[in-house]
């Protein structure tokens, strides 16, 4: 638990704590007066100089400098992070979106990223004909975000060379990293894939079924409600097995399905044979989805709860591009697959990344849009109050001798 | 007004009365005489008298004694801030040329407890003068005022003076029968 200020220039008003000294030693110049009989007996050893450096009251003066400190504090924006509240950010997300609004893609992009924007905390809607160009921009963005998981989220059809360009090394670790896709069926004007879309929510022979036919609708996945896989095949005659896997990678159960396919035997038979150095150096945890001339064509890998699906077939050919083929190589590790998961492109063909965001950055927290500034204009308030309460006191007591005296 | 009962009673009994105001210097100076125009004449003068301002009591109690003829009664109400030695003697000269002296001590209140407060300049009523005062200043003023009340006590009980005090904050009726009935005794 700590206090930070969301606005700490202010905490320099904390000098304005010496206008009530000054303001007290300019006052106390001129003394009331009283008169009386003689001052025979009266000794008044004091000065008058030795009494501008006494405090008539100390009360009073503490009350005043207390004042203002606290509404200084107040005005600079404080903030206690407690336990609680971190726990609440956590739960809330804040996204960064990155429509493309090139071409026919428009219309349904906007669509889209207006469907992304529910239940955030707050969210930064960019749009622009080149998403890759605006990614920096995104990412100054999202440091102006509150307190929340933070993510960036690139809506788009993702045509070949969207997303070139994009440094994403550059993208924080704390930001989660979101592809939207637009599917072509939703884009006017555009032909609908020759192959029907599945959507895998079976058990495990369903999932193999999928995996050979290409073609199937399964329901009811168990534990986790409608499916959210699509697998796509575009023609079985021409690519025997290709099998393009195209996941949210959040789902748990995602991982499960490559080892579904790893378990098919017709896969199996597809890459038995292959040399290793046609894989082109991925590791054997892999599943190689290859083409009748052997050339890799996309593989999948599990990490944790994560699946990954990469591809180097032209977008076009797969109506869901996958993963960055670069991203293989952040995978090599997968120990520090969390850490390491920014790929860096290298390759035209495919595109596709997610990843969840990290947690709350803290940093972020001086773009938090409460403070308990309220808590701090009360005790200001109260300590106004004291001290409006302490003078009439004291006038009230000196008003007694004065009367004696009249 | 003490003055001026103590006038309405000696006139009553048909004594003369006069009057002398002093300050700095004597001021109003009726010699005594007898009836009711003077006593009308004394009241007049005591209504107008100025108060304040630095007193001489030497020179007022010289004067005094020079306007009783024959011997009688001097009454002096003061604070007595300046008895000075001369005012003793002037004193001691008038009881051994057979006047009957008594000394009023008019004392208010707020001299013997005056509870000063911080941040106040108290002013003399009768120089002007400004001094700055404490709260702390409290005890040593009362027991230096007790000491100077006492102080004139003694010495008019020396002189053979009769004293008494007057507290303004009393019923002066209350004051001047006691004062009267300690006299008759």
């Amino acid at each position: 638990m700590r206090l930070v200020f969301l606005n700490p220039s202010a905490l320099f008003l904390l000098a304005g704590i010496t206008i009530p000294v000054i303001v007290h030693l300019l006052v106390r110049r001129e003394a009331r007066r009283r008169s009386f009989p003689s001052l025979r007996f009266v000794s008044g050893r004091e000065t008058r100089a030795a009494r501008l450096r006494q405090l008539s009251d100390w009360r009073i003066l503490l009350l005043r400098a207390g004042t203002i400190a606290a509404a200084v504090v107040a005005l600079a924006g404080p903030l206690l992070v407690t336990p609680a509240r971190e726990a609440r950010w956590g739960r809330e997300v804040s996204r960064v979106v990155v429509v493309d609004t090139s071409g026919s893609a428009a219309s349904a992009a906007r669509a889209a990223a207006a469907r992304t924007l529910d239940g955030a905390k707050q969210s930064v809607l960019i749009e622009t004909r080149r998403p890759g160009e605006a990614i920096d921009a995104a990412i100054e963005a999202a440091r102006r975000l509150p307190p929340s998981q933070q993510e960036l989220v690139i809506v788009s059809d993702f045509q070949e060379g969207a997303l070139d360009g994009v440094a994403w090394t550059s993208v924080p670790d704390h930001l989660g990293v979101r592809l939207v896709r637009v599917s072509r069926e939703a884009i006017a004007g555009v032909t609908a894939p020759q192959v029907p879309a599945v959507r895998v929510a079976g058990d495990e022979q369903e999932a193999a079924r999928i995996a050979r036919s290409a073609v199937a609708t399964v329901t009811g996945f168990p534990d986790t409600g409608p499916a959210n896989v699509v697998v796509w095949g575009r023609n079985a005659e021409a690519f025997g097995r290709e099998v393009s896997a195209a996941v949210r990678v959040q789902q748990p159960w995602m991982a499960g399905v490559v080892g579904r396919v790893r378990a098919d035997p017709q896969l199996q038979d597809a890459f038995r044979g292959v040399p290793a150095e046609t894989l082109g150096g991925l590791p054997s945890s892999w599943t190689p989805l290859v083409e009748r001339d052997r050339s890799v064509m996309a593989a999948a890998a599990q990490s944790g709860d994560r699946l990954f699906v990469v591809t180097s077939a032209p977008p076009e050919t797969l109506a869901f591009p996958t993963l960055l083929l670069a991203l293989s190589r952040a995978l090599v590790d997968r120990d520090g697959l969390r850490e390491r998961l920014l790929p860096t492109r290298t390759s035209a063909d495919s595109q596709y990344v997610e990843r969840p965001s990290t947690g709350v950055l803290r940093d972020s927290i001086r773009n938090a849009t409460e403070t308990d500034s309220r808590w701090w204009w009360i005790a200001a308030g109260a300590m106004l109050w004291l001290e409006q309460r302490l003078r009439r006191n004291r006038a009230a007591a000196r008003a007694v001798p004065a009367e004696r005296a009249a | 007004m003490f003055a001026a009962a103590l006038a309405l009673v000696v006139s009553r009994q048909g004594d003369a009365v006069g009057t002398l105001t002093f300050a700095e210097r004597p001021q109003l100076a009726l010699p005594p005489a007898a009836g009711r125009r003077q006593l009308a004449r004394v009241h007049a003068g005591l209504e107008v008298t100025p108060f304040g301002g630095f007193t001489d009591v030497a020179a007022g109690i010289r004067r005094a004694g020079d306007l009783l003829r024959t011997r009688g009664m001097l009454l002096v109400l003061s604070d007595f801030y300046d008895l000075s030695d001369g005012a003793r003697r002037e004193l001691r000269r008038l009881v051994r040329s057979g006047h009957d002296l008594s000394l009023f001590h008019v004392v208010s209140p707020e001299e013997i407890d005056p509870r000063f407060t911080d941040g106040v300049d108290v002013e003399d009523q009768e120089t002007g003068e400004l001094r700055p005062v404490t709260a702390a200043e409290n005890q040593a003023y009362r027991e230096r005022f007790a000491e100077f009340l006492e102080e004139t006590r003694r010495t008019a009980i020396r002189e053979g003076i009769d004293y008494a005090r007057l507290d303004t904050s009393v019923p002066l009726p209350a004051q001047l029968r006691r004062y009267l009935l300690r006299r008759a005794a």
